[in-house]
């Protein structure tokens, strides 16, 4: 019962629910929202329910499923109708049951819904791509790329598999030089797509590398290594010359995610303090492209290179905001502070140079964000902003949701960290058989 | 009852903060109607506290107890001991007094409610920061004060000037959070707690040395780099030189803003010291780093100060130095006196910035203000008001001198003490003789006021700063053995008495001369040298266009980046 509502019926929701929404609701946006939200709900329910009442442990696939379902409930809770509801809600569907699909299959299955990921994404792309926009071009290129590796790795054995496993796997949990994947994703695209893919994307990614951890050769750990150690300099440096609010986030989502790379390059395993810390840095940056989703819907795009005053007419908008990047910023009580301290804790050792790179990534995180949040929010209100309007009542709880979460997963006792350790040498299970992680939280 | 009352002083600033940030819309203008209650309880309870601790000894609150195992360092508990609650004495004192200024400072104000919420929640901050028993709690509320920091001095957010500056203090801060937790790291990875106990115990059964290169050779004692890495942090909080260009800028928030920061805030890292004495006083190396910052912040800052034309500069430059003094102290193993020096100063300086803001709200009615009283100031020369200040503050060094060479025997509790003390009652006698001096030089009354003001200084502090550091210090020779550890070397220390003794000398020799307008005893680039230093204390030492240069070379730096990968750029 279990197996088959996690591995089939769940999945299986969402695209059916894409189904039925096209055929029925594609013009009636509002309807079609309230329709997703039902369909978003009812697989959060056939997740939980029969692992709930079968009592089995918890794992990292399991926990992931629940982001994955929350944070998509709470992107369309807080989507405003526009011209591109419908479509974005479809494909919003549409890529959470094969998002569901990756996390619930086994090798191959996985690979072939991870490749269906990828080629729905392409077909977005072309969709939504602009003369002026370079970056969809890239990432249709790019996503050709790992479309081939995923293919190619059904068909070759290790060590060549790895690598062609762990190319389209830096796509979506974004690494240099394959990071375009990601921030097109999450910059380039209308409606509840961005904050959602913040959240899919890297949890898609995490969750391949764990099914991986035990046949990485050390020599590729290495390369990762240095890899992660790049992708947090680089991006960290290109979320300090942004502009563009999604493209800054998408870099810093970059550079604060290498960290877990280079973590998990370090460590070789998958510490409970990772996969909480993947938790929040994904929510946090979906809540800023949510927060981002509002001031497009209202104001167009915001050029950041100058102050809006946003304070002055929307004070639930600031405080929801400025929560969100006390959080971004690594401030308590929120998840990614005491998921960091757990995992820079529980290092036994490491190299000063290393340490530097990644506290100074920790730190520019600090100038970045608080830089964001004054030119959206300080500063005098400019004229033409006079008439508009603060968050409206489903925008506000949607946020104030995912703060919740922020810090539930944060702030759980930390008995909860201790059996999740020693549940995690159960990680170490084989390749061939996939089998999830016990993570019993 | 104990237990009661050291969780009630915290949650009092901590439910006011909360009920005014949620209900702030409906409070409005009657927003201090919560906070000012609540504080004033807060501010008896933790004089009761005070009392309490000091009958009854030190309390330790598990709040939340540590798991054990590999993550031994998630714990919250509370250690109020008498360091603590005298903290707490002084942070609720200047809190409730600055709560009761802004009822009528800020009345009408559009963020009136936001204000009063943020100061209880700066408030719960601080004195969770200062009741915390471990490393981990206290860089947690150490954290949230620079963010808490932040937002208030972000106070008035449409005025981009204050906003600039508050991003610029934030930073600052951040960079000593981050060393802060580089610290953290390492203290925990090398001796396996956070535990204040645990830790200084463990810290002491060996020395542990970490190779300071990749090759090995030289090595260093790993608490050098803990407690050098953990200063860092207090350097970012206390404004200490080169970390100090955050504290000038930030006086476009309002009065009571700036009051609570200096007379409160910056006090974080002398705080921090004296809680890490125990780790302080295992590695002589950073206390003599420690004490060099400090000379070096007083120097600097006080010359910043004295050129200075607006009055919250001039208290604001003033803090630095203090600061300096404070951090010098703790270098020098005088750590009691530094709790000393920083409640005097946060009770001085809360005073001064309030006042200031009456007296600026005056001169925005009062065109004469401020008075030209510059005419009085060339007086005659008196020969009497300038021998009196000369061998007034000769005499001190003296002393000081025999004293450390056992020539002389004063029956304190300690003789190391009583140097440090002296030496420090000396500096600040002579700033008395000096600013004695310039306000009213020919006068009997003037010399009268400089031998009762060397007497008041020495009696502070030989007795009253002594007294307080074995009230604080109880346990017999620990505070004895700071002093030991921190002791230069004997003839550096002479040499720097001596040093700073030709200084004041000089000093006095070029008031004299300039006051008869006798440039003769000096050559003429010693005159020209005054020009030179008024134009780099003007421009604060350039440190602030090197940081905004350093900051606008990594954005352009980023942006070239961005630029040149051109087509590759994703």
């Amino acid at each position: 019962m279990e197996w088959w509502s996690g591995h089939i019926v769940a999945p299986a929701l969402p695209l059916l629910g894409a189904a039925l929404g096209i055929a029925l609701l594609w013009a009636k946006p509002q309807w079609f929202k309230i329709w997703a939200l039902v369909v978003f709900a009812l697989t959060g329910l056939v997740v939980t329910v029969p692992s709930w009442m079968a009592e089995s442990p918890l794992t990292i696939s399991y926990f992931l499923r629940h982001l994955i379902l929350a944070a998509g409930f709470l992107t369309i809770l807080g989507h405003h109708p526009d011209k591109d509801t419908s479509i974005s809600l479809c494909l919003t569907l549409l890529f959470a049951g094969l998002g569901l699909g990756v996390l619930a299959g086994q090798d191959r299955e996985s690979s072939i819904f991870l490749s269906g990921i990828f080629g729905l994404l392409i077909l977005a792309f072309m969709r939504y791509r602009r003369q002026e926009w370079e970056i969809p071009w890239k990432a249709i290129s790019l996503l050709t790329v790992g479309l081939f590796s995923l293919l190619v790795s059904l068909t070759v054995s290790e060590p060549v598999r790895i690598i062609m496993l762990i190319i389209p796997l830096a796509m979506v949990w974004p690494l240099l030089p394959v990071q375009g994947v990601f921030v097109a994703s999450v910059s380039c695209l209308p409606g509840t797509l961005p904050p959602f893919f913040a959240v899919l994307l890297p949890s898609l990614g995490f969750h391949g590398i764990i099914n991986l951890l035990p046949v990485i050769p050390e020599g590729v750990f290495y390369l990762l290594w240095m890899i992660a150690i790049a992708s947090a300099l680089y991006g960290s440096l290109l979320a300090l010359s942004q502009d563009s609010m999604d493209l800054l986030l998408a870099y810093a989502h970059m550079a604060l995610g290498s960290i877990i790379w280079w973590y998990v390059s370090v460590t070789h395993s998958i510490e409970p303090g990772a996969v909480v810390y993947l938790g929040g840095l994904t929510l946090v940056i979906c809540g800023l492209l949510v927060a981002s989703q509002h001031l497009r819907a209202r104001f167009g795009h915001l050029d950041l290179t100058i102050s809006h005053g946003l304070a002055h007419i929307m004070p639930w908008f600031s405080m929801l905001f400025l929560l969100f990047i006390t959080a971004a910023v690594g401030l308590p009580i929120f998840t990614l502070f005491s998921a960091f301290m757990e995992m820079m804790l529980g290092l036994s050792s490491t190299g000063a140079g290393t340490l530097i790179i990644i506290l100074l990534t920790w730190l520019m995180a600090s100038w970045y964000f608080p830089r964001l949040m004054q030119q959206v929010l300080f500063g005098r209100l400019s004229p033409s902003f006079k008439a508009s309007h603060d968050l409206h009542l489903d925008e506000r709880v949607s946020l104030i949701l995912l703060l919740i979460l922020l810090v539930m997963i944060g702030s759980a006792p930390s008995h909860w960290f201790l059996a999740a350790d020693t549940a995690v040498a159960t990680a170490q299970s084989s390749f061939g058989i996939l089998q999830d992680t016990l993570w019993k939280r | 009852m104990m237990i009661f009352l050291a969780v009630l002083v915290p949650l009092l600033p901590l439910a006011s903060g909360l009920i005014i940030g949620l209900f702030g819309n409906y409070l409005g203008n009657r927003s201090h109607q919560v906070g000012v209650p609540a504080l004033v309880t807060a501010c008896l309870s933790s004089l009761w506290l005070l009392y309490a601790v000091s009958t009854a000894g030190p309390i330790h609150i598990v709040l939340q107890p540590s798991s054990g195992g590999p993550h031994n360092w998630l714990a919250f508990s509370l250690y109020i001991d008498r360091l603590s609650a005298v903290m707490m004495v002084l942070i609720t004192g200047v809190s409730t007094i600055i709560h009761l200024y802004s009822i009528n400072y800020l009345q009408g104000e559009r963020g009136y409610a936001r204000f009063y919420a943020l100061l209880g929640l700066m408030t719960f901050v601080i004195l969770s920061l200062v009741s915390s028993a471990n490393l981990f709690m206290l860089f947690v509320f150490w954290q949230l004060l620079s963010w808490m920091l932040y937002l208030l001095l972000a106070y008035n957010f449409g005025h981009p000037p204050a906003v600039r500056f508050a991003f610029k203090t934030l930073i600052v801060h951040r960079v000593g959070d981050v060393a802060f937790l580089a610290g953290i790291l390492l203290s925990y990875s090398l001796f396996g707690t956070l535990e204040f106990s645990q830790l200084f115990a463990r810290a002491a059964e060996a020395e542990i040395l970490l190779p300071l290169w990749p090759g090995g050779r030289p090595m260093i004692s790993a608490v050098t780099v803990i407690t050098l890495c953990i200063f860092v942090g207090a350097m970012a909080k206390s404004a200490q030189f080169p970390l100090h260009v955050w504290l000038p800028d930030t006086m476009d928030t309002p009065t009571p803003v700036s009051a609570l920061m200096h007379a409160g805030i910056v006090n974080a890292g002398g705080f921090l010291l004296n809680r890490l004495a125990p780790l302080y006083g295992l590695s002589p190396t950073t206390l003599h780093v420690v004490f060099a910052i400090g000379a070096l912040t007083v120097v600097l800052g006080a010359g910043m100060m004295l050129i200075q034309n607006d009055i919250k500069k001039t208290l604001g430059f003033s803090t630095m130095a203090q600061m300096g003094y404070m951090v010098m102290e703790c270098g020098l193993g005088a750590f009691a006196l530094a709790i000393f020096h920083l409640i005097a100063h946060g009770v001085f300086k809360a005073t001064l910035f309030l006042n200031a803001g009456h007296v600026i709200q005056a001169s925005r009615h009062e065109p004469k203000r401020p008075v030209a009283d510059h005419i009085e100031e060339a007086v005659s020369f008196s020969r009497t008001t300038w021998i009196t200040g000369v061998s007034v503050t000769l005499l001190l060094p003296l002393i000081i001198l025999l004293l450390a060479h056992g020539m002389l025997a004063i029956p304190l509790q300690d003789a190391q003490a009583a140097v440090i003390f002296l030496f420090f009652a000396w500096v600040t006698a002579s700033q008395a003789m000096f600013s004695l001096y310039r306000l009213n030089a020919a006068s009997w009354k003037v010399s009268g006021l400089m031998l009762l003001a060397l007497l008041l200084v020495i009696f502070i502090y030989l007795w009253v700063a002594e007294t307080f550091t074995y009230f604080l210090y109880p346990e017999p020779g620990v505070a004895h053995e700071y002093f030991q550890v921190a002791a230069l070397p004997g003839q550096l220390f002479d040499g720097l008495v001596l040093v700073i003794a030709g200084m004041i000398v000089l000093g006095w020799g070029y008031l004299y001369t300039n006051i008869r307008g006798q440039r003769s005893l000096f050559p003429e680039w010693v005159a020209s040298l005054r020009p030179q230093f008024y134009v780099l204390f003007m421009n604060r030492l350039y440190a602030d266009q090197f940081y905004s240069w350093a900051g606008k070379g990594i954005i352009r730096f980023a942006q070239r980046l961005d630029h040149s990968l051109g087509g590759w750029r994703l």
